[in-house]
């Protein structure tokens, strides 16, 4: 998918009380409220095949870059909240101008497999927003234990949409 | 006023026009308008301008531009923008871009001199950037840029004195590194040998007062001290790898694959004089001071900016008084070398190398300066110890990595503050360290105004008897009846009748190299050190910036390995 490069301005202006919600949705580990009429999603709590991801996170590490068929390259980077950590695919201009340390907000992005491993997309619809740098609580534990892309996954027998952990 | 504001910032060909309606129009006398601009500065400065930039934005050159026509009005408030200004000013980088803000800064208060002179205020802050920033500018092209600086200093001493007094003993500090540029020679010798000129009779009036806070914290840009104080307030301890990686990455990190070391000074200056945790902080698991003190002092890549960083953390020790020095500027560095025990010995050992040294060698060849100095350690220490920070002394003149040598002399200097360490210094080595083995022990602890101090350890006649108290309490008399300041064991009382035969310097064998590195001036204020006359030597450090043979303290025999 090609991906238009951001407009200037592009990131939202929020209310002081929103402010204020996601700075407690920022330290929580569960979190249903809504906010800015969106529903925001903690990493640990997302699988594979969930669309519209709206969530807050820290670029942990740039890892590699790819690129696709059509032309586009794709940076790889591992991405963290205070639940756990994952791998995200970003396209182009996205992934070019973040760098490690940056916080992250995502609004309509989605998540597949990716060889074997959960990986977290921006996708056409979806929307990046850097809104800050290096003030953000995030997971980090040496054995990996909070990754959410080292898990394997098993497609739900009875829902073919859905993917469980494999336990 | 806010659209006239916005116009002036972002549109240069209209900005002019802009300016003259904001002339006509306002009516509080800019205060809105300097209140609007406080926040740009301190908030947004780098963020006006892209990531990596190279250059300054327009918006960066306009705000400049306005704050210029507002000093050039006389504007009431625009200093607090100046001072901003000043804190967004790296120190350390010597990228274009910042040395454009620094060059346009100092050209705006070159022009502007009468204004200037007329801000108490901003004297002091303009006095210690510039000095600061002046060590920074070694490169051939920045040299006109440096000459403007020493001589915009200078003036300002000269001037006003009783402003750049204020500045205390941080100022002295800068001087220091900076002393032996061409420009800054001048200045300096004036102050040591002739103090009166600039109003005080010693300089050792200038090096009691302490930096104010405001001074120390200007060094550091706002986004610099938000993730410093990130990192000790929100992160617990074993979390903290990769913010320091992105900290140091960011701001530490030079072009060529560097250290800015000269900020790592700054720093840790920061974070021992001007943050001070409550006590929830630092009874947390949150990365503690003295931590992040442990990973600024790793960063260190030369000899000499080790050094640096080291006096940085001491500086406080050197001229500690119990009533006037607060605690919390000396804890760090005892927690870091008593917390480096079992796991980082080379800390520790290094660290106490440095202090001893420095108690000795700081000064030069003055043996008042010298006896303060040593004075100063040893009320830092005891202070420690009665404020419970650490329970004694003794788990660091026992471990067994601390070579004899330096144990004795540890000994020496901390005499009555090892509890649980069996042996305690003998005369011999007393005598040859310059300390007085006959006068009784006292504890330094007398003049202790702060709550909760232990019972001290009464004073017993046998110099060399053991540390135990015999169980008394009550505040000690100086046997010589002297009141302040109180005497302590070994060194002459006040008023510097020496005791200690001939004042030499200590051998410290087995001294890494890096501890021996003092950066220091020769003279002193009084007739002595002939080396510090014509031709000085370029503030003849250990080893620290100029070659070791020109070191004045140590004799050259005894330099062992300095870089």
């Amino acid at each position: 998918a090609k991906h238009i490069p951001l407009p200037a301005n592009s990131v939202q202006g929020i209310s002081s009380n929103d402010k204020m919600s996601f700075q407690r949705y920022i330290n929580a580990f569960n979190w249903k409220d809504p906010i800015m009429e969106k529903q925001w999603k903690k990493l640990k709590t997302i699988s594979p095949g969930d669309k519209i991801i709206n969530t807050l996170f820290i670029v942990l590490d740039k890892v590699t870059t790819t690129t696709t068929k059509e032309g586009n390259t794709v940076y790889h980077m591992l991405i963290a909240d205070n639940t756990a950590k994952m791998n995200a695919s970003l396209f182009d201009c996205y992934g070019e101008l973040l760098q490690s340390g940056d916080i992250v907000r995502l609004t309509g992005g989605y998540c597949s497999i990716y060889k074997g491993a959960s990986t977290l997309y921006a996708g056409k619809h979806g929307k990046i927003e850097r809104i800050g740098e290096y003030n953000f609580p995030f997971t980090d534990k040496t054995d990996q234990t909070d990754n959410m892309s080292k898990v394997q996954w098993v497609q739900d027998p009875t829902n073919s949409e859905k993917w469980l952990p494999k336990h | 006023m806010n659209a006239l504001l916005f116009g002036i910032l972002c549109d240069r060909q209209r900005a002019q026009t802009f300016w003259r309606y904001m002339t006509l129009v306002v009516r509080d006398g800019y205060a809105y308008v300097c209140k609007q601009l406080q926040r740009l500065v301190l908030e947004k400065f780098p963020r006006l301008n892209d990531r990596g930039a190279i250059q300054a934005s327009i918006q960066q050159a306009q705000l400049l531009w306005l704050v210029r026509e507002l000093v050039n009005l006389n504007v009431q408030g625009v200093d607090k923008v100046c001072a901003g200004l000043l804190r967004q000013i790296v120190g350390g980088n010597t990228s274009t871009l910042n040395c454009w803000v620094a060059r346009s800064m100092l050209q705006m208060f070159i022009d502007f001199r009468p204004w200037l002179l007329s801000q108490s205020s901003l004297i002091p802050l303009v006095f210690y950037t510039f000095c600061r920033l002046a060590g920074d500018h070694t490169d051939p092209k920045l040299d006109k840029m440096r000459r403007q600086e020493a001589t915009l200093c200078a003036e300002l001493f000269r001037e006003r004195p009783a402003d750049v007094r204020t500045v205390g003993r941080d100022g002295i500090r800068l001087l220091q590194d900076v002393s032996n540029v061409h420009d800054f020679v001048g200045l300096w010798q004036d102050l040591l040998n002739n103090p009166g000129q600039f109003g005080m009779t010693d300089l050792w009036e200038m090096l009691t007062v302490k930096t104010p806070p405001e001074l120390l914290r200007s060094r550091l840009t706002p986004d610099m001290e938000a993730q410093l104080l990130y990192i000790m307030s929100h992160v617990k301890m074993g979390n903290q790898g990769r913010y320091q990686k992105w900290f140091y990455n960011k701001w530490l990190m030079t072009p060529e694959g560097g250290v800015c070391e000269s900020l790592l000074a700054d720093l840790v200056r920061f974070t021992c004089c001007v943050y001070h945790p409550p006590n929830e902080v630092i009874r947390s698991e949150v990365v503690q001071r003295w931590a992040a003190i442990g990973w600024l002092l790793k960063c260190a890549k030369t000899p000499m900016g080790a050094a640096g960083i080291k006096l940085a953390l001491f500086y406080d020790w050197l001229f500690f008084t119990p009533g006037h020095d607060s605690v919390m500027n000396v804890e760090p560095a005892v927690l870091l070398i008593v917390r480096s025990i079992p796991k980082w010995m080379d800390i520790t050992v290094d660290l106490v190398e440095f202090v001893l040294a420095a108690a000795d060698g700081w000064c030069g060849d003055n043996t008042i300066y010298r006896d303060r100095c040593r004075r100063g350690i040893y009320q830092a220490a005891a202070e420690c110890v009665n404020l419970r920070v650490i329970n004694s002394w003794s788990a660091v003149s026992m471990c067994p990595q601390v070579g004899p040598p330096l144990r004795a002399r540890l000994r020496a200097q901390f005499r009555g503050l090892c509890k649980g360490d069996p042996d305690s210094p003998t005369k011999e080595d007393l005598e040859a360290f310059g300390f007085d083995a006959t006068s009784p022990r006292v504890s330094s602890t007398a003049s202790t105004p702060l709550a909760s101090p232990r019972p001290v350890d009464p004073p017993s006649e046998d110099a060399s008897s053991s540390p135990q108290p015999a169980g008394g309490s009550g505040p000690p008399v100086s046997p010589r009846g002297t009141d302040s300041p109180a005497s302590f064991p070994g060194f002459g009382g006040a008023g510097g009748d020496e005791d200690d035969g001939g004042g030499d310097a200590i051998l410290l064998s087995g001294a890494a190299g890096a501890a021996a590195n003092i950066p220091m001036s020769d003279a002193s204020s009084s007739p002595l050190a002939p080396g510090a006359g014509g031709g000085l030597p370029s503030a003849a450090s250990l080893g620290g910036r100029k070659s070791p043979s020109t070191s004045l303290v140590f004799p050259p025999a005894a330099a062992a390995g300095p870089p």
